[in-house]
C-alpha cells in the first residue's frame, strides 16, 4: 500500500525533472541538411577545424571578431591602427577584454556600425547560443534566418560552412580531447559513488543486525 | 560472533577509506584551480636587444612579473677592482662564462633575496664610490655582479638561465 | 593524551556534548522514508554551493563589460578545472532548488506545517524565499541575455502593484533606468555576501527548530520522545548516506556529461539593452509562478495570483486545520495533494513554452487546481472530524 500511494508521486516529480532536464523542451527550429551531415562524418572534425579556421580568418574576421581565439576583425591591422593593436595584444597576452577592445577601436566600431545598422557581433560564443543548426542557415543564406540583415551571403559551399561552425565551436566549447578526458573522470566519479553507496549500504546492514536496531 | 565483528569493522573502515578518497579527489580540482594558467606561464621567458646597452647603465624588462636587471660590464672586468677582493664571489663564477659568452652582458634578477623588495642600481655608492645595488627596504647591499656584501639578504641574487643569439638576449 | 586533549576543549567549549547530542542521540522515529533525507541532501548541496561559489568567486569580475568573458572565457577556459567550478556551481543550483522543492512537498505530504511545528515550516518558507532571491541575484552575474532580460521583468515586478511610489521602488532596485554597472555590483554583494550570511542563520534557526518539536512516524504519529518508536539518528545517517551517494553519482553525471540544462544556451549571449531574445522564460524553478502571471488577464491580477500561491503555502498551518497529520492516513488529503502536484508539474513545464492562447487556458485552469487544493483544506478537516465523530 505504502509502495502503490508513493508511485503516482514519483512519476509527476520524475516526469517534471525528466522534461525539464533532458532537453525535450527546447526543440530547434533549423537543422544541418542531412546532405550536410554526410560530409561532417566523412572529412572528420579535426580536419573540419583547420579548414575552418583559415575561412574565418580571410572571410568572416573581415567585420567578426572572435576573441575567445585571439582573431580580431581587418580593422586592427590597417597602418594607423596596427601598432596601437600590436601593444595592446603584448600587454593583454592576445586577449583584449570588451572594454579595453571596444574603447581602443570605437572609432572603427562606429565605422562598421555606420556600413552595416549594427557593429557585427564578436562570434566567440555564437555556436552555442544560435545552436548548430541555426549558425549552419545563416552562414549559408542570412537573409532567410535574419530577414533584413547586411550580413552578406558568402556563398560558402557545405563543405566549408561546416568547417567556418567546427572552427567557431572550438571558441567556446571544449575540443574532442578534452570532451573524453572529461567523460572519463566522470565515468570513475559516477562508478565511485555508486560503490561508496553500496559499501555504506552493506556496512549499514552489519551495524543494524549486530546493534539489533530496527529502523 | 568474531567473525562478524570482523566484517563489521571491515565493512566501516572500507566505506571510511572509500568516503576519504572522495574527500581528497574533491580536494584536487579546488587546489589545481589556483595554479598558474597558460598566459601567465607563457611570461616565463623574455627577449632582449643588447644592442642599445652602455657600459654600467641599467637596462630593467618585466620577467615573470618582475625586473630583469640586464647590465654590460667593461671588457676585462674584474671583481677585485669593486671590492670583490673580501668576497667569495659566488655569482661571479657562475657569471664569468657567460660574459664571455653574451658580449659582457649579464642578466640578473632584480628581486632582493631578502623580502621581495627592488634593489635600487647606485653606480657610485658604495664604500670608496663603488657601483652596487642598494635594497631600500631594510639596507641590503649588493655587488654590481649580485653577492650579497652587507645587511640582511642570506644570499646573492639569482641569475636566471640566458643565452645569447645574435643581439638578443634570450631569459628563462 | 589524546583523551585529555579531547577533555580540555570539551571542558571549555562544550561544543562536543552539542553535536553528540543532536547528531548522535537525537531520536528520530523508525521506518523514515526516503524524502526524509531531502533536508540533509539539501544542507549538502548548500554546502556544495558555498564552496564552489568561493572558487568562482577568486575569478569572477562584478562589471557589465568584463562580467560575461570573465565566466566564458576566464572561468570556462583559462582557469585550470575552472569549468569543473562552474559546472559545480550551476548545476548544483538546480540540484539545490530541485531538492528544495521536493523538501517543500514533503513537508505538505506530511504535513509537517501542523501544530507544533508552525514555526518550523514558517522558517522554512521565509529560507526558500531568501533562495528565490539568491537564485534571481545569481542569475544576473553572468551577463548574458537572459540574465539581463530576467534581471530587467524581475525589477519592473513591484510596477504591477498600482501605486505611484511603485515605479521608484523599480528603481531603486535597479540603480538606474535600466539594468547596468550598479545593478550588478548591487546583485553580487547581496548573492556573495547577504543573502548566504541570512541563509546560514535561518538554516541553523530551522534544524533547531525540528529538533525541538521532533519529525513524527511517516503514519503521522508523534513519537518524539518515544524510546520504543525511535532511533539514534547516527543509525539514520547511514541510510541518508546511501541516498547521498546515489544522488552525487546524479550530480556528477550532470556535471562531467551534460551541464547543458543548467546553463541555459540563449544566456551565452552577451547582455543587449536594445533587443529582447525572442522566447524567453525564467528558469524551471521560477516557471510556475511565471506561467500564472502570464495566463491570468491584468498585470495587477496577475501579480496577485502568483503571490496567491506563496501567499497560501505560508498559510498552510491556519488553512489545514484537522489534528490528523500525514497524507498516508488521509485519502481525501492524499488525493488534493497530488492534484496539487500535478498542477505545479505542468504549470512548471507549461512556462518553459512559448506564450500561445492554448498555453494561458492551460495556465488558468492548473492554477485554478492549485487553488483548489488550498481552498478544499479546511473543507476536508471538517470532513475528517465528521466521520471521527461518527466513530
Amino acid at each position: 500500500m505504502k509502495f502503490l500511494r508513493s508511485i503516482p508521486i514519483v512519476i509527476i516529480l520524475g516526469g517534471l525533472f525528466y522534461a525539464l532536464w533532458s532537453g525535450i523542451l527546447e526543440p530547434s527550429e533549423w537543422k544541418v541538411p542531412q546532405s550536410a551531415e554526410v560530409i561532417k562524418a566523412k572529412v572528420g572534425e579535426t580536419q573540419l577545424i583547420k579548414e575552418g579556421s583559415k575561412i574565418f580568418k580571410t572571410s568572416c574576421a573581415a567585420c567578426h571578431s572572435l576573441r575567445y581565439k585571439k582573431i580580431y576583425p581587418f580593422f586592427v591591422n590597417a597602418p594607423n591602427e596596427k601598432p596601437l593593436f600590436k601593444i595592446l595584444m603584448k600587454e593583454h597576452n592576445g586577449f583584449l577584454t570588451r572594454d579595453v577592445y571596444e574603447s581602443a577601436f570605437a572609432l572603427q566600431l562606429k565605422g562598421l556600425k555606420a556600413a552595416f545598422g549594427s557593429i557585427p557581433p564578436d562570434l566567440s560564443t555564437a555556436y552555442v547560443y544560435l545552436g548548430e543548426g541555426k549558425l549552419f542557415n545563416i552562414i549559408k543564406n542570412p537573409q532567410k534566418v535574419i530577414p533584413g540583415t547586411k550580413m552578406p551571403n558568402l556563398h560558402l559551399n557545405d563543405r566549408q560552412i561546416l568547417a567556418v561552425s567546427a572552427f567557431m565551436k572550438t571558441a567556446i566549447l571544449p575540443t574532442a580531447k578534452e570532451t573524453s578526458r572529461r567523460h572519463l573522470i566522470g565515468m570513475i566519479v559516477i562508478i565511485f559513488f555508486i560503490i561508496l553507496a553500496i559499501l555504506i549500504a552493506l556496512y549499514r546492514k552489519v551495524v543494524l543486525e549486530e546493534d539489533n536496531i530496527e529502523e | 560472533m568474531g567473525d562478524k565483528i570482523s566484517r563489521r569493522k571491515f565493512l566501516g573502515r572500507a566505506t571510511c577509506v572509500a568516503g576519504g578518497i572522495g574527500a581528497v579527489s574533491a580536494v584536487y580540482p579546488a587546489v589545481a584551480s589556483l595554479a598558474p594558467d597558460k598566459a601567465a606561464l607563457a611570461q616565463s621567458m623574455v627577449k632582449f636587444d643588447i644592442s642599445g646597452l652602455k657600459e654600467l647603465k641599467l637596462a630593467t624588462v618585466p620577467y615573470k612579473g618582475k625586473p630583469l636587471f640586464v647590465m654590460k660590464f667593461p671588457a676585462g672586468f674584474t671583481p677585485e677592482k669593486w671590492g670583490g677582493q673580501d668576497q667569495e664571489n659566488i655569482n661571479y663564477k657562475i657569471m664569468k662564462p657567460l660574459l664571455a659568452k653574451q658580449k659582457n652582458v649579464v642578466a640578473i634578477i632584480g628581486v632582493c633575496t631578502h623580502l621581495g623588495c627592488i634593489p635600487i642600481w647606485e653606480k657610485n655608492g658604495g664604500k670608496n664610490g663603488i657601483p652596487v645595488y642598494y635594497c631600500p627596504c631594510h639596507g641590503g647591499v649588493y655587488t654590481p655582479w649580485g653577492d650579497n656584501i652587507a645587511g640582511p639578504p642570506p644570499i646573492p641574487l639569482h641569475i636566471p638561465k640566458q643565452k645569447l643569439v645574435g643581439n638578443t638576449l634570450i631569459v628563462g | 593524551m589524546n583523551q585529555s586533549v579531547k577533555e580540555w576543549f570539551e571542558s571549555r567549549t562544550g561544543l562536543g556534548r552539542i553535536f553528540h547530542k543532536e547528531m548522535v542521540e537525537y531520536r528520530v522515529p523508525k521506518g523514515l522514508t526516503l524524502p526524509y533525507s531531502l533536508g540533509m541532501l539539501a544542507v549538502l548541496f548548500f554546502v556544495i554551493q558555498i564552496v564552489s561559489g568561493i572558487f568562482v568567486l577568486m575569478y569572477y569580475k562584478p562589471d557589465a563589460k568584463l562580467a560575461f568573458d570573465s565566466v566564458n572565457y576566464t572561468i570556462m577556459q583559462v582557469v585550470p578545472w575552472g569549468w569543473f567550478l562552474r559546472s559545480l556551481h550551476a548545476v548544483g543550483a538546480g540540484f539545490f532548488m530541485a531538492i528544495i522543492y521536493t523538501h517543500m512537498f514533503t513537508g505538505v505530504y506530511y504535513n509537517a506545517y501542523k501544530n507544533p511545528r508552525q514555526l518550523v515550516w514558517i522558517i522554512g518558507w521565509v529560507i526558500y524565499m531568501v533562495m528565490i532571491l539568491l537564485v534571481l541575484t545569481g542569475y544576473l552575474l553572468p551577463q548574458g541575455q537572459l540574465s539581463y532580460w530576467a534581471s530587467e521583468v524581475v525589477s519592473e515586478m513591484p510596477t504591477a502593484i498600482p501605486l505611484g511610489i511603485m515605479d521608484k521602488v523599480s528603481l531603486w532596485i535597479k540603480g538606474g533606468f535600466s539594468v547596468g554597472d550598479i545593478t550588478i555590483t548591487r546583485f553580487f554583494a547581496l548573492h556573495v555576501v547577504f543573502l548566504p550570511l541570512l541563509l546560514i542563520i535561518l538554516v541553523f534557526l530551522h534544524m533547531q527548530f525540528f529538533h525541538q518539536t521532533g519529525v513524527t512516524s511517516a503514519d503521522g504519529r508523534e513519537v518524539h520522545g518515544n524510546e520504543k518508536e525511535t532511533v539514534p539518528f547516527i543509525y539514520v545517517t547511514l541510510k541518508e548516506g546511501v541516498i547521498i551517494a546515489i544522488v552525487l553519482a546524479a550530480f556528477s553525471y550532470f556535471i562531467f556529461f551534460n551541464p547543458a540544462p543548467f546553463t541555459p544556451s540563449a544566456n551565452f549571449a552577451p547582455a543587449n539593452p536594445m533587443k529582447t531574445p525572442a522566447h524567453i522564460a525564467p528558469e524551471w524553478y521560477l516557471t510556475a509562478f511565471y506561467e500564472i502571471f502570464r495566463s491570468i488577464p491584468g498585470k495587477f491580477l496577475g501579480f496577485m495570483a502568483t503571490n496567491m500561491f506563496l501567499i497560501f503555502l505560508l498559510l498552510l498551518p491556519i488553512l489545514d486545520t484537522s489534528k490528523k497529520k500525514s497524507a498516508t492516513k488521509r485519502p481525501l488529503f492524499y488525493f488534493v495533494f497530488l492534484l496539487f502536484l500535478l498542477s505545479f508539474a505542468v504549470l512548471s513545464i507549461e512556462g518553459t513554452q512559448p506564450d500561445t492562447a492554448q498555453s494561458r487556458v492551460i495556465g488558468q485552469v492548473f492554477f485554478f487546481i492549485n487553488m483548489l487544493f488550498f481552498a478544499s483544506l479546511p473543507v476536508i478537516a471538517h470532513f475528517e472530524k465528521k466521520k471521527e465523530a461518527i466513530q
